[in-house]
């Protein structure tokens, strides 16, 4: 009975089709195999999307029409076939931004991110304010990973939203973005109730590099909550400024074992001997499971 | 129909007991204290708190089907395992309980009852001399409450489905049937017909987004299928065969001897005899309750393409013997855009049935409950605690060992060449991107018991549903491959609940403990020496966002993994952040082979990950 109702519809389907201008229907066919989830067809997966590609402009206008797919599959299929396609195709999916499919929106903006095309800024930056959550988040992570620094202050911004997606996406641009005057707010962002920001602002201050040592060993003195703490002695770690050797080593007299194991991991980082051997003395008298877990790890390097 | 739903989800889970739970049995819980502390040094460790174990049910637009029980739970998945620990200790069809203002905040759906209008003709037949003098009383008793419930359900089906063109009930009836079944031929299609496959069902998925708002208006069903259950078990009786013809379909009263029944069976009563039951309806908005006594009976159900209880409901009560129930698709304890319970208190039974059976629901409630014995269910696809959109299937079963056995017959051709799709034995499943799905719950109190399963199983869902599988007790084996024991995938929640028992669980991956894209899955393994067996992504893995817990409280365990790359304690980044992973095995002395964990071990090797073995 399932059969016959395909049948029946694909009959109803092949009388459209008629009308249906030849590009698209050759898109339409090439995407469906570009698409394919069935482990028997995967074979024809590689070369659909590198006729799309081959396509070119062409194949663009029908493309952008399928961007309001809900399904994961096509919308990583349209992403990587319009980074391929390249900037022929970037006004088109900007256009698609304006869109009235929230759909499509969002997947303009993902897409717009990956093709990574600093014409699309300007397109992008007409929606950091836009009330859905998502699109304000697409936006932002977009222009952090086209790099262009007109996205830095959208970021700061976005550190500051209600929604705790869009600051995750604004501590992931600024992460890329990586930029010393964002130093503070960052520090700041590594008290954010959800752990994705937090995360994000600490790989942001370690990517920002030595600009952020001195503010991160000041930080590292001051009083903060375990958390915040361990996050700090993980970028530290990260930033392997000599500066930084002693008051992680002095941690690994504390009393707390999860601050041990992450100063651990920290000072491993580091090439100096001196933390080598802070390390290994450490070794002699630790008896927490995590930290020893720890010293073995980095000795087995 | 959401009322019925939520207050069911509500009241099975927190609803206040009318069993006596000794307090002895509490001691059973007790390792949940060490559970919770051993969750926050995961937690510690890895930089978080319980606050960002989170999933919001907003990454994509709510739909109108969404489930408050599914949102709630997906803002705290953590209380899975209160939600299961209360399933098993409360879990009873025939309790009424508060519903708890906690799970339901503000969402009591209440909506205008409507005057009860004439149940002419079966309430002539009751109210005659005929009745009167010849039947028992428990007989008129029984049928009196049977009536009066089935009198309320057409009450309120007339009420919701008055709003329909008979043109729209047809695509209501015909499309959730298409969405649901599934063709064994469908693996020899070519890639552009199951495409145009895929596509006729998001066109029928389209239209019944729209047409499905209106169904869930019904209202009270759950206290009113508690009233129903809840009145005293009367004596036996005996009886001389009687039967009428109505428009509804026969109603007779049995007698002791082997019987056989057949046809358009509306109400059965027998009073005992091994008795054969063959049910036959044409069409839909049919009504079948049966009540036996005792015998080892034999129900063979209506294999119709499409349900005739589609809108309609069915009952079977059977109080003793060892019975056979033979069905093909719909029914044994499924509710489809209606109610249906099987209820069987006594004797070894053998449950036989496709899709959509042994517990399932879509719009409705689905429940099938067996008290005693040492039982066999087998079924295909959707089935044992299977919870579709807007529905809530549940499987109990209170004691025995049993064996439980869900897949073998529809291809997961999509993935593999040699593996068949499950999503069975305490399953949820929603229509992405579409309908949200249910709660699908597969309560097992005790007994050593074997569940099968193959993709998608065993406690886990897809696409905001709720999936469970909580076991009381007994030495217990779990076999699934993929998806399964404790998993949530896409944004949906997932949890295998063992209290007690030397158990094994093997599983190939995506399994034990994993959730994957913004999913939750988790194993919970009070007590036991266990045995853990899996490939890779498993025990205590989040992928895609998603979070994954396996704990182990008491016992000495064995793990066994293929990978050391994505197992026990692993989190992968995803959307630049992370998926949480946590392992913890909270005592005895336990054996490691092929992953990173070992007994007395903390460790951590993936960004979001940590395991833990005290």
């Amino acid at each position: 009975m399932k059969t016959i109702t395909i049948l029946l519809l694909l009959t109803s389907l092949s009388f459209a089709q008629t009308e249906i201008d030849s590009v698209n229907q050759i898109v339409d066919s090439l995407f469906i195999r570009a698409t394919t989830k069935n482990i028997n067809f995967q074979d024809q997966v590689k070369s659909a999307k590198e006729a799309l590609v081959e396509m070119g402009e062409s194949a663009v206008p029908r493309l952008v029409q399928k961007m309001n797919t809900q399904d994961a599959r096509s919308m990583l299929a349209l992403v990587d076939i319009f980074k391929l396609i390249g900037s022929p195709a970037v006004p088109h999916v900007v256009e698609a931004l304006g869109h009235n499919d929230p759909f499509k929106r969002r997947l303009a903006a993902r897409t717009l991110g990956e093709m990574k095309d600093s014409t699309a800024v300007d397109g992008l930056l007409r929606y950091n304010n836009d009330p859905d959550f998502r699109i304000r988040a697409g936006v932002i992570v977009a222009l952090g990973k086209i790099g262009d620094p007109g996205g830095i202050e959208t970021a700061v911004n976005g550190l500051g939203d209600q929604d705790y997606l869009v600051r995750l996406d604004a501590a992931t641009a600024l992460s890329m973005f990586a930029d010393s005057s964002t130093i503070d707010v960052l520090l700041k962002t590594l008290s954010d109730p959800y752990y994705g920001v937090r995360y994000k602002a600490a790989e942001a201050l370690a990517n920002i590099g030595e600009p952020a040592v001195e503010p991160v060993l000041k930080a590292l003195k001051s009083k903060n909550d375990n958390t915040v703490f361990y996050l700090l002695i993980e970028i530290s770690g990260n930033l392997k400024d000599e500066k930084l050797i002693q008051p992680l080593s002095d941690i690994l007299k504390t009393k707390d074992p999860i601050a041990r194991a992450v100063a651990v991991e920290a000072l491993g980082k580091f090439q100096s001997k001196n933390a080598r051997e802070t390390i290994q003395k450490l070794g002699k008298t630790e008896t927490h499971p995590l930290v020893i877990g720890k010293l073995n790890l980095i000795n087995s390097e | 129909m959401r009322i019925l739903i939520v207050s069911l989800v509500c009241l099975f889970s927190i609803a206040s007991a009318q069993e006596v739970i000794p307090d002895s049995i509490d001691t059973l819980y007790a390792p949940l204290d060490s559970l919770n502390a051993g969750l926050d040094q995961a937690l510690d460790v890895l930089k978080m708190t319980r606050g960002d174990l989170t999933f919001r049910p907003d990454y994509l637009e709510p739909d109108a089907y969404r489930l408050p029980a599914v949102d709630y739970y997906m803002l705290k998945p953590l209380w899975l395992v209160d939600y299961a620990k209360s399933n098993l200790k409360y879990l009873n069809i025939a309790s009424t309980g508060e519903l708890a203002p906690d799970i339901l905040g503000s969402r009591h759906y209440l909506f205008e009852q409507q005057d009860a209008p004439e149940f002419d003709k079966i309430r002539k037949i009751l109210r005659s001399d005929r009745i009167k003098k010849s039947l028992p009383q428990e007989t008129i008793y029984q049928l009196g409450r049977i009536t009066e419930f089935i009198e309320k359900l057409q009450v309120r089906n007339s009420y919701t489905f008055s709003k329909y063109s008979k043109v729209q009930l047809d695509s209501l009836r015909d499309g959730f049937t298409l969405l649901l079944e599934e063709d064994v031929n469908s693996e020899f299609l070519s890639a552009a017909e199951l495409d145009s496959l895929e596509e006729s069902e998001d066109i029928w998925a389209e239209k019944l987004l729209v047409l499905g708002k209106e169904c869930r208006s019904i209202r009270q069903i759950s206290n009113d299928l508690d009233q129903l259950f809840n009145q005293p078990v009367k004596q036996h009786f005996s009886s001389s065969y009687t039967s009428w013809q109505t428009e509804f379909g026969q109603i007779i009263i049995g007698d002791t001897t082997a019987n056989h029944y057949s046809g358009d069976l509306f109400i059965v009563i027998d009073p005992g005899g091994d008795d054969d039951y063959d049910v036959a309806f044409e069409g839909t908005g049919h009504h079948t309750y049966i009540i036996d006594y005792g015998g080892n009976d034999t129900y063979n159900m209506p294999k119709n393409r499409i349900s005739p209880y589609f809108f309609g409901s069915n009952m079977i009560i059977d109080y003793d013997g060892d019975d056979l129930y033979n069905a093909g698709s719909w029914t044994l304890g499924a509710g489809l855009f209606g109610v249906s319970v099987l209820w069987d208190m006594k004797g070894n039974d053998r449950y036989y049935g496709d899709t959509f059976t042994q517990g399932a629901g879509c719009f409705g409630v689905g429940i099938l409950r067996d008290d005693n014995g040492n039982d066999n269910y087998q079924a295909a696809l959707y089935s044992q605690g299977f919870g579709f959109v807007e529905g809530i299937g549940v499987l109990m079963d209170n004691s025995g060992n049993d064996n439980y056995f869900a897949g073998g017959k529809y291809k997961d051709f999509i993935r593999y060449n040699d593996h068949y799709l499950s999503l069975s034995q305490g399953f949820a499943y929603g229509l992405r991107p579409k309908m949200s799905g249910g709660v699908g719950l597969l309560i097992d109190k005790s007994g050593n018991d074997v569940y099968i399963s193959d993709i998608f199983g065993q406690g886990a869902s897809y696409w905001y549903g709720l999936g469970m599988l909580a076991d009381g007790g007994g030495n217990d084996q779990y076999l699934s491959f993929q998806y399964a024991q404790g998993n949530g995938t896409h944004m949906s929640l997932g949890i295998l609940y063992d209290v007690s028992g030397n158990d094994v669980y093997s599983a190939k991956g995506v399994s034990q403990g994993c959730g994957h894209d913004r999913g939750a899955g988790l194993l919970i393994d009070l007590d036991g020496d266990d045995n853990y067996n899996a490939y890779d992504l498993c025990q205590g893995a989040g992928s895609a966002n998603g979070l994954g817990i396996i704990a182990d409280i008491r016992g000495n365990d064995a793990y066994i993994v293929r990978s050391d790359k994505n197992t026990q304690g692993y989190g992968n980044p995803r959307r630049e952040y992370g998926s949480i992973g946590i392992f913890l095995d909270l005592g005895g002395k336990d054996g490691y082979s092929g992953g990173i964990g070992g007994d007395g071990r903390w460790w951590t090797y993936s960004m979001w990950g940590v395991g833990i073995d005290k």
